[in-house]
C-alpha cells in the first residue's frame, strides 16, 4: 500500500512531467507558427530570383492585425483600366522592398500577378521585334488600396 | 428678358472661348487599318558612333486611342546601335485607359519594365535616361528627379526619342490638331548638346512627323 507521502510524490512527479511535456508542445507550436509567419511569400508565376534581378524582394508581411484591404479588392485595383480579358493569376500578401527607387518602395502590399488581355510584350527600340514576357506583377498597398509599383518582364534572345 | 438673353449669350461665348483655348486632344480610333500586332514608331534617332551618356526630352503626355490588348508609349531611350540592348523611360497608356510612368531596360538576358503612377495627360514631362551618372548604373529620371537606378550591363552608342504603338490598329500618339510633342531634346556625347537626330517614321502612309528644330520634333496619326 502506498502511503500518503508517496502518493503526493507520485502526483508531483506526474504533474512536473505533464507540465514539461505541455510546455514543450506549446513551444514547438509557437516556433512552427513563427517560422510559418516569417517564411517569404512565394509566387508560382515568377521566381524570387527573377524579381531580385529587378532589385525586388518579398518578405513575410509585417502587418500586426492583417491587411485593411481585402485580397479581392486589391485584385480589382490591379486590373483597373487594363485591357478586356486581363486575368488575375495569383496574389499574395508580402512585405515588398524595391531597391534603387526614389522615394524608396517599401510596403506591406498585395502582390497581384496578372496576365493582360493582350499578353505581355517588351517595348523594344525602333525597328526591333518585341519579345514576349512571362510575368506581370502589381503591388497594391494593403493599408490604403493604392497602386504602388509594377514590374513585368521576359527573356531576350 | 433682354438682360437674361444677354447673360446667357455671354455665358455661351465664355464657354465657347474656353473650349477653343484648350488643345483639342481626343482619342481617335484610326479608320481603315487592321490589327496586325506589329510595332510602329515615330520620332527621332541618333547613332553618333560614340558612347552616349544620356538623353532627355520634355514629352507631351498624350492620351491616344489604344486597341484592346495593347499599349501606346512615348519615351526617351539609350540603346546599342544594333537595337539588342536598351534602357528607356516615358509614359504608357493601356487599352482600358490605365496610364503609367514606365522604365524598361535589358539585363541578365532579360527585359524588365517598372511602373509607377502617371503624370497628368496633356502636360509635358521631362523623361531622362542616363548612363554612368552613377558609375555602372542607368539612372531613370522624370520631371528632373531620379526615379530609379538600375545596374547597366552595356555601353550605349545610340539614342532615340519616340512615340510607339504595338499594332497598326492603335492611334499613334498625336493628331493633326494636337501633335505628340518632343521638345528640349538633348543628348550627352561628351557634353550635353541638341539631339539633332534623324527623323524616323515606320509608315509615312499612316503617320506624319515634323522636325521643328535640332531639339524639337513632333508626330501624329494622319487619320486623326
Amino acid at each position: 500500500m502506498l502511503g500518503i507521502k508517496q502518493l503526493q510524490k507520485w502526483f508531483a512527479r506526474r504533474m512536473i512531467v505533464t507540465l514539461t511535456v505541455s510546455a514543450l508542445v506549446a513551444a514547438a507550436a509557437f516556433l512552427a507558427l513563427v517560422a510559418a509567419t516569417n517564411t517569404p511569400p512565394v509566387l508560382r508565376t515568377v521566381s524570387a530570383k527573377t524579381l531580385a534581378a529587378s532589385r525586388i524582394s518579398l518578405e513575410a508581411p509585417t502587418l500586426g492585425f492583417g491587411p485593411k484591404i481585402s485580397q479581392a479588392s486589391a485584385e480589382r485595383v490591379a486590373v483597373l483600366g487594363e485591357s478586356p480579358g486581363t486575368a488575375v493569376r495569383e496574389s499574395v500578401l508580402a512585405h515588398v522592398t524595391v531597391s534603387g527607387t526614389v522615394p524608396p518602395v517599401e510596403c506591406d502590399c498585395w502582390v497581384v500577378s496578372i496576365m493582360p488581355g493582350g499578353g505581355i510584350w517588351s517595348n523594344p527600340p525602333s525597328g526591333q521585334k518585341a519579345q514576349p514576357g512571362s510575368y506581370d506583377v502589381r503591388f497594391i498597398d494593403a493599408a490604403t488600396g493604392q497602386f504602388v509599383f509594377g514590374n513585368e518582364g521576359g527573356t531576350v534572345p | 428678358m433682354k438682360g437674361r438673353v444677354r447673360l446667357i449669350s455671354m455665358t455661351l461665348v465664355v464657354i465657347a472661348s474656353m473650349a477653343f483655348a484648350l488643345p483639342a486632344q481626343a482619342k481617335c480610333q484610326p479608320s481603315g487599318r487592321g490589327n496586325d500586332g506589329s510595332h510602329y514608331w515615330t520620332g527621332s534617332a541618333r547613332y553618333p558612333n560614340a558612347t552616349v551618356g544620356g538623353v532627355y526630352s520634355n514629352i507631351l503626355n498624350y492620351s491616344p486611342w489604344v486597341q484592346p490588348g495593347y499599349s501606346d508609349f512615348g519615351y526617351s531611350m539609350l540603346r546599342t546601335a544594333d537595337g539588342a540592348k536598351y534602357a528607356q523611360v516615358g509614359w504608357q497608356e493601356d487599352a482600358g485607359g490605365a496610364r503609367y510612368t514606365f522604365d524598361e531596360w535589358t539585363h541578365d538576358g532579360t527585359w524588365s519594365r517598372d511602373h509607377k503612377s502617371a503624370y497628368a495627360t496633356n502636360s509635358h514631362t521631362y523623361y531622362t535616361t542616363l548612363w554612368g551618372n552613377t558609375p555602372g548604373y542607368f539612372t531613370f529620371q522624370t520631371a528632373g528627379s531620379t526615379w530609379e537606378t538600375k545596374p547597366a550591363q552595356f555601353t550605349p552608342n545610340g539614342a532615340e526619342i519616340m512615340g510607339e504603338v504595338q499594332t497598326s490598329a492603335s492611334q499613334m500618339p498625336g493628331e493633326s490638331g494636337n501633335h505628340e510633342d518632343f521638345t528640349a531634346m538633348n543628348i550627352f556625347i561628351g557634353s550635353w548638346q541638341a539631339f539633332s537626330g534623324d527623323d524616323y517614321n515606320s509608315s509615312t502612309s499612316w503617320y506624319s512627323t515634323s522636325v521643328l528644330s535640332t531639339s524639337q520634333h513632333q508626330a501624329w496619326d494622319k487619320t486623326c
